[in-house]
């Protein structure tokens, strides 16, 4: 069991469909948001390829939600990621970057591009969080209400470092999504 | 469309509570190496200035386990959004070495976990950013094109 308060929803408990949203809220447009927060970078075209994957965290009550996207004119892929912590009664949410989980750790995800250069409002994450994921509730052992996602815990149970694919999409459906 | 109170009305008590809550539960580090917590500093620097590249304010902090220790120094900005703010961290995977490097940062934000709920209740009760009816905000006129120390002092337990 994660480490979690009575009143919020363990993380061990968002649907792959959640999941998905959540990566939705944080790219939208299936990506398109990057080129617009990045400095001295070329644009990067059209987005046409997601994954989303969640791989296992160091931390209890914690995951680590790995995003990929390929690009139309981009060999290389770009792979970033984010954390979700419960933290008693709160969440963190934080970019996986060198600076939070340790160069070693970085280049072993395979992460290539620190997600905190993207933007983030504080209030429609933590809408995000309240209003579309009900991660806070007022009943007293309010997880209990949510069962944990079978595959994820699936690959958190077992040892190393695996992951699954909550969501893997190619060109038009990303447009669909978007 | 929603408004709400600009970052640059921030006034200099707010800007240090702010400074208080978001390096509260402080993890500084540089590639996954802790440097203190926010309870082993002994020396605090703040100061602001205007973001210039965006609107709204950007601050460096400088920090110290002593007094007379070198100085470590992180950065992020508070930026005015249409209807939210955003927390942007400086660092070099956001912004160019031309902007950064006169900072003479030492520790990355981004690498510092601040809790959502919490963050966000701040600036909603404490500062008031969605609630217009009150008081009619000023602009801090102490936030310029020039770094404007709000603090610095050292920190006695």
């Amino acid at each position: 069991m994660a480490a979690i308060g009575n009143n919020i929803r363990d993380v061990y408990s968002l649907t792959n469909e959640e999941i998905i949203g959540l990566v939705d809220f944080i790219f939208p447009d299936g990506g398109g948001n990057m080129e617009t927060v990045m400095y001295n970078r070329k644009a990067m075209k059209v987005v046409i390829y997601r994954k989303i994957e969640i791989v296992p965290s160091f931390d209890e009550g914690s995951i680590f939600c790995r995003v990929t996207f390929g690009f139309s004119d981009e060999s290389k892929s770009l792979v970033t990621g984010f954390e979700l912590l419960s933290n008693l009664d709160d969440y963190c949410f934080t970019s996986l970057s060198k600076a939070y989980i340790g160069d070693a750790y970085f280049k072993k995800l395979g992460i290539n591009f620190d997600f905190s250069a993207f933007n983030i409002e504080i209030r429609a994450l933590y809408k995000h969080l309240e209003d579309n994921l009900k991660m806070w509730g007022d009943e007293f052992a309010y997880y209990e209400q949510f069962p944990q996602n079978p595959e994820m815990m699936k690959v958190f149970n077992s040892k190393g470092l695996g992951s699954y694919i909550v969501q893997e999409v190619h060109s038009p459906v990303i447009e669909q999504i978007s | 469309m929603e408004r709400i109170r600009s970052i640059l009305t921030l006034t200099d008590d707010e800007i240090i509570s702010t400074v208080d809550l978001l390096l509260k539960i402080s993890r500084p580090v540089i590639d996954g190496v802790e440097l203190m917590s926010s309870g082993d500093m002994r020396y605090r620097k703040i100061e602001v200035k205007s973001a210039e590249i965006v609107p709204g304010i950007i601050f460096r902090i400088s920090y110290a386990e002593e007094v007379n220790s070198k100085k470590d120094v992180v950065s992020f900005i508070l930026e005015d959004g249409i209807n939210d703010i955003f927390i942007l961290p400086v660092n070099r995977a956001r912004y160019t070495a031309d902007f950064v490097n006169p900072l003479n940062i030492t520790s990355n934000f981004a690498g510092i976990d601040q809790p959502v709920r919490e963050v966000y209740m701040f600036f909603a009760e404490n500062l008031q950013l969605w609630n217009l009816s009150i008081v009619p905000f000023s602009i801090n006129n102490n936030i310029k094109d020039d770094w404007y120390t709000v603090e610095e002092k050292i920190i006695i337990d």
